[in-house]
């Protein structure tokens, strides 16, 4: 019942984390995380709350700085350096579980302010792409509204149509879903599947096990700040090898 | 049953007839003070032999205003009235207090953001700004201004121009287009122009709140005020001229002369003002959605794009009813121009109502001014504050 698996063994690496630690304070948020994801990978995140799953994902495109270790993004290395920092960023996009969409711009401002600005494209230009993806994420005749004027799911899909614009190679995602509805999860999931089956690179953090069983190469699971396990969807739901996953399952299951 | 359950309800537990009693209660006690006032000042006017009219305003008024304009035209002590001299004093404090407000606004933004600087720095020099000005009284910093200042600058046969501008301790001097003297008045067109400009952005960012189209409204407007100014200049016969200033045996001629007196008080205000204003914007930005920050630089926008296109837009929103208020304060602070001796509204109407007797009447026509300023400044920010409103469902 799963797709057969993408051949990645020869694909480049698209994020490569070694040794990553990260404090806040003195509490350590994350602990030796060293994992790597290839391009055209589409990896799950999961992990009970408050085990570094956020944290982690936003180090990749620093919104998060971490303390040690190394965190290679498309083979540009993060530093400080900050012509480093604006090249992750520019092909690396961020899905919050917030939306954070601009209240003050309409949508299809919303989606072309960063192509205008950051990449200087012309406006009819930017337009065009942003028309095309809210095409994509199917609401097209919502461009001229606010935000606020949008539902949860209507807003979600506008905030991947706008991270989209920039034509990231790595797309992030954190709890996409977490804050809708049930009856609007459905409409941003499929958006993001069919995100995931165009080749684009993703690291989602999400606890929809259907999605992660559907699309997901791989399963990465946090604890404590550590990387614990890493699997097959089919795998790790069937017959996780860590005691921890197993009781993380058994809660998120349903007992 | 509803109606039996009310009627059981004795009078003095019944939430909508309190109510009532006390408004009642609080008419009858307001009315009954103002009829005490009136009756106080009637019995104090008779007992002075004194009328309250307002006849005077058409006699001459016959005192020296220092920058005696009112609005583009010149005053004449030995032939214009009270009536005029009032509109010269109004003039006078409406300069102070426009010039005032634009100017703290962007100096207090400034600030407000240097507050919130990661660079220790400027963080540290901005505090240290916002708290000696915020903590000592404006009167004060007003005679540091124009006492230590500007009045300690060099005297102006010994002041260097700077491309043409004279600073001294006789005011700032500068080239500007000044009126001709025999043609007609140029100013009620800057005016209209600037109505007109004003007018052509609301119009425009109203269009973009209804419709989503995005409007470049600010250099919409700025094309129309450029376009009716030059209209004006043309349609009146070309009324300005260059002028630069020349230092002669008595001082500066020629140019824009702006007296030590305004700049001390300008200064003044704009400063103390500023330091509310940066306090404001701080918490303005503050208020603002971590996320949207993060969200701004996840797509690669920079820190001044984000603060500029993202965080002050939705700061504003929660920074124009304080921002009013400041406005409010400026002006009515601009009445202390009295002690350093600039001719504002109250400073005029002191004179002339010393001068003519009728004191009660002039300090009457200050509160109405005042009272007016205050009204229209209120009006415009409830505009502006509605104009921008987000929309949301
Ligand atoms: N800004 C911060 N300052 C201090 N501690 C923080 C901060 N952000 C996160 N933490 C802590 O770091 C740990 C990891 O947080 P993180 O948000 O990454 O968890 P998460 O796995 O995303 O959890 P959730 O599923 O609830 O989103 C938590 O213990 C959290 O309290
Ligand atoms: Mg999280």
């Amino acid at each position: 019942m799963t797709q057969p698996l993408k051949d990645l063994s020869a694909a480049p690496v698209a994020i490569q984390a070694d040794h990553v630690n990260k404090y806040y304070g003195s509490f350590q948020a994350l602990k030796d995380v060293s994992m790597q994801v290839k391009q055209g990978e589409v990896v799950v995140v999961i992990g009970p709350s408050g085990s570094g799953k956020s944290t982690f994902i936003r180090c990749i495109n620093r919104l998060e700085e971490h303390q040690t270790g190394r965190i290679v993004v498309g083979g540009v290395e993060l530093t400080n350096d900050v012509r480093n920092i604006d090249a992750i960023r520019k092909d690396v996009g961020m899905v919050f579980q917030s939306f954070n969409l601009f209240p003050h711009l309409t949508v299809l401002q919303n989606i072309t302010i960063a192509p205008m600005r950051v990449k200087k494209l012309e406006k009819a230009a930017a337009e065009k792409v942003g028309m095309d993806l809210l095409e994509r994420v199917g609401i097209p005749e919502q461009a001229s509204k606010f935000p606020g004027q949008l539902s949860g799911g209507q807003q979600q899909r506008v905030a991947i149509a706008r991270a989209l614009a920039m034509q990231p190679k790595i797309m992030l995602f954190d709890e996409p879903t977490s804050a809708l509805d049930p009856e609007m999860i459905k409409e941003v999931l499929d958006v993001m599947k069919e995100l995931a089956t165009s080749g684009i690179t993703m690291m989602c953090v999400t606890h929809e096990m259907g999605f992660a069983r559907e699309v997901a190469d791989r399963i990465i699971f946090f604890d404590k700040g550590q990387v614990i396990e890493e699997a097959t969807p089919d795998d790790f739901y069937n017959n996780p090898k860590t005691d921890r996953a197993k009781l993380f399952l058994s809660q998120i299951l349903g007992h | 049953m509803n109606s039996q359950m009310q009627a059981s309800v004795p009078f003095y537990r019944d939430v909508k007839k309190l109510a009532l009693i006390a408004q009642v209660v609080f008419l009858v006690v307001v009315v009954l003070l103002i009829a005490l006032v009136i009756n106080n000042i009637n019995l104090g006017l008779k007992k002075q032999n004194l009328n309250f009219s307002f006849d005077f305003l058409n006699q001459t008024a016959g005192f020296q205003v220092a920058e005696g304009t009112a609005f583009g035209v010149p005053y004449d002590s030995s032939s214009d009235n009270y009536f005029k001299v009032v509109f010269v004093g109004l003039y006078n404090t409406l300069r102070v207090a426009v010039t005032g407000m634009i100017l703290a606004t962007v100096l207090g933004v400034l600030v407000g953001i240097g507050r919130l600087s990661s660079n220790w720095l400027v963080g540290r020099l901005a505090l240290v700004y916002v708290e000696i000005l915020r903590n000592t009284p404006v009167l004060v910093q007003l005679f540091v201004w124009y006492f230590v200042v500007i009045l300690g600058l060099p005297a102006i046969s010994k002041a260097q121009p700077i491309l043409g501008v004279y600073l001294s301790n006789s005011g700032l001097a500068t080239p500007w287009l000044v009126q001709k003297p025999d043609m007609p008045n140029f100013f009620p067109v800057t005016i209209i122009a600037v109505l007109i400009g004003l007018a052509v952005f609301a119009f425009f960012s109203n269009q973009r709140a209804r419709t989503g189209k995005p409007t470049p409204a600010g250099w919409y407007a700025i094309a129309a005020w450029l376009l009716v100014q030059i209209i004006g200049f043309f349609a009146l016969g070309q009324p300005l001229e260059y002028g630069a200033p020349v230092r002669g045996n008595f001082g500066v001629t020629g140019g824009l002369q702006v007296s030590p007196e305004f700049t001390a008080l300008l200064i003044g205000l704009v400063v103390y003002t500023s330091s509310f204003i940066a306090e404001i914007t701080r918490a303005g930005i503050q208020s603002v959605n971590k996320g949207q920050t993060e969200a701004a630089r996840a797509l690669g926008l920079g820190y001044s794009e984000t603060l500029q296109l993202i965080i002050l837009p939705q700061a504003l929103r929660v920074m124009i009813p304080p921002l009013g208020n400041q406005y409010l304060n400026l002006t009515k602070n601009s009445s202390l121009a009295v002690a350093i001796g600039y001719s504002d509204v109250l400073n005029v109407l002191g004179t002339a109502g010393n001068q003519s007797g009728q004191n009660l009447q002039t300090f009457f026509i200050a509160g109405i001014v005042y009272l007016i300023l205050s009204f229209t400044i209120a009006f415009l920010v409830n505009l502006y504050n509605s104009a921008t409103r987000l929309r949301t469902r």
